[in-house]
């Protein structure tokens, strides 16, 4: 293939200035290589337009406000993710949490839980630290608590070298 | 009432940075908001909105974490507003803030089974509105395409959905994912190039 792939890309969402665009569409017409291979790249573009996106919520604007307003405590984690809608667990529910979550590891850890629920799909699969630590609503924690260290880590486990700047 | 909207163009309508008649722009209520003014932030939220939540449900596939990205995102903004710098377009600093808060989203949920659309499986909003009107056909391919795009690697889905679904170039995608144009290309590459083989049987 004579044209760098991400050269067609651009092409295919319309990205090019009108001399690059004419300068590619003159090689793909005498290019059966460079034709085929934008070819499909224009059915994967179009066919990803027949997902369509939900309405969804008519408007957060009043739930933000009022997030925006709760008082936050000093020692607050920073805003991540899944931070519910208003106000911050009291101190010492996170010293219950993190005595149960303790407790629920040993419970849980090894058990199939058949016909559980997550979301909209059942499921007969084993419980894991994650699940526990979201399910008592420890994610806000962050690693106040410690007991979340290396369970709620990043990185990409499909390609943690490649996406590196 | 919640509605399935066909989106056949390509994006949904991108943030406005300039003034619309008679509205202050994005940087001018930026300014007022690291003033304190609260109405800044309600009219930042009223014209962004769809915008950060569509990316957040795209990346995402949940409702209620598209919901809470979308709020979170903007309590960012409010508590960056001092710092926020003018140099750099709004919409750019928008996507970063949702772009990295549906990562994090995404990796607290790693273990958990992507769930299937809420909508298709009727437990969203107004989900009973999702069948009106559409053919098996129809419903059937979004639901392939929903779940391909969903078994891309986080990144890989990220970098599609801001370039398929909201007009982002590559520059752009590059400052939202806080990598390089190369590392980009090479997550959109990628990206397709899976979409294209589990698609196939799919296009037209």
């Amino acid at each position: 293939m004579c044209i760098p792939e991400t050269q067609l890309l651009r092409l295919v969402a319309g990205e090019l200035a009108d001399d690059e665009r004419l300068a590619l569409e003159a090689h793909l017409s005498s290019c059966a290589s460079c034709r085929a291979q934008y070819e499909e790249l224009r059915r994967s573009w179009e066919i990803l337009g027949h997902w369509p996106l939900p309405e969804g919520p008519a408007d957060l604007t009043g739930s933000i406000l009022a997030a925006a307003a709760a008082p936050t405590p000093p020692d607050a984690p920073a805003i991540t993710a899944g931070t519910r809608r208003a106000g911050r667990r009291p101190g010492w529910l996170r010293v219950a949490a993190a005595i149960a979550v303790a407790s629920a590891v040993g419970v849980c850890a090894g058990l199939a839980i058949p016909g559980g629920r997550i979301g909209t799909t059942s499921v007969a699969r084993h419980v894991t630290m994650e699940e526990v630590v979201w399910s008592l609503g420890l994610d806000v924690l962050g690693s106040d608590t410690g007991l979340t260290d290396g369970v709620l880590d990043d990185g990409d486990p499909a390609s943690p070298q490649e996406d590196l700047r | 009432m919640h509605r399935a909207a066909t989106m056949s163009a390509r994006s949904i309508t991108q943030p406005d940075e300039g003034p619309r008649a008679g509205l202050p722009g994005d940087t001018e209520l930026m300014s007022r908001l690291a003033d304190g003014d609260m109405n800044a932030l309600a009219q930042l939220v009223r014209r962004h909105q769809r915008t950060v939540w569509a990316l957040a449900y795209r990346v995402t596939g949940r409702w209620e974490l598209a919901d809470d990205v979308t709020q979170d995102t903007f309590l960012r903004v409010l508590r960056s507003a001092a710092s926020y710098q003018a140099s750099a377009a709004f919409s750019t600093w928008l996507y970063r803030i949702a772009t990295n808060l549906c990562l994090d989203a995404l990796r607290k949920r790693r273990t958990v089974a992507f769930p299937d659309d809420a909508c298709a499986a009727g437990t969203a909003p107004g989900a009973a509105a999702c069948d009106s009107g559409d053919s098996m056909e129809r419903a059937e391919r979004a639901e392939a395409v929903r779940r391909e795009v969903a078994a891309l690697p986080e990144r890989q889905r990220v970098a599609l959905v801001l370039h398929r679904f909201h007009d982002q170039t590559h520059a752009q995608i590059a400052q939202a994912l806080e990598c390089s144009i190369p590392a980009v290309e090479s997550l959109l590459v990628r990206a397709y190039a899976q979409l294209r083989q589990r698609l196939e049987p799919w296009s037209d």
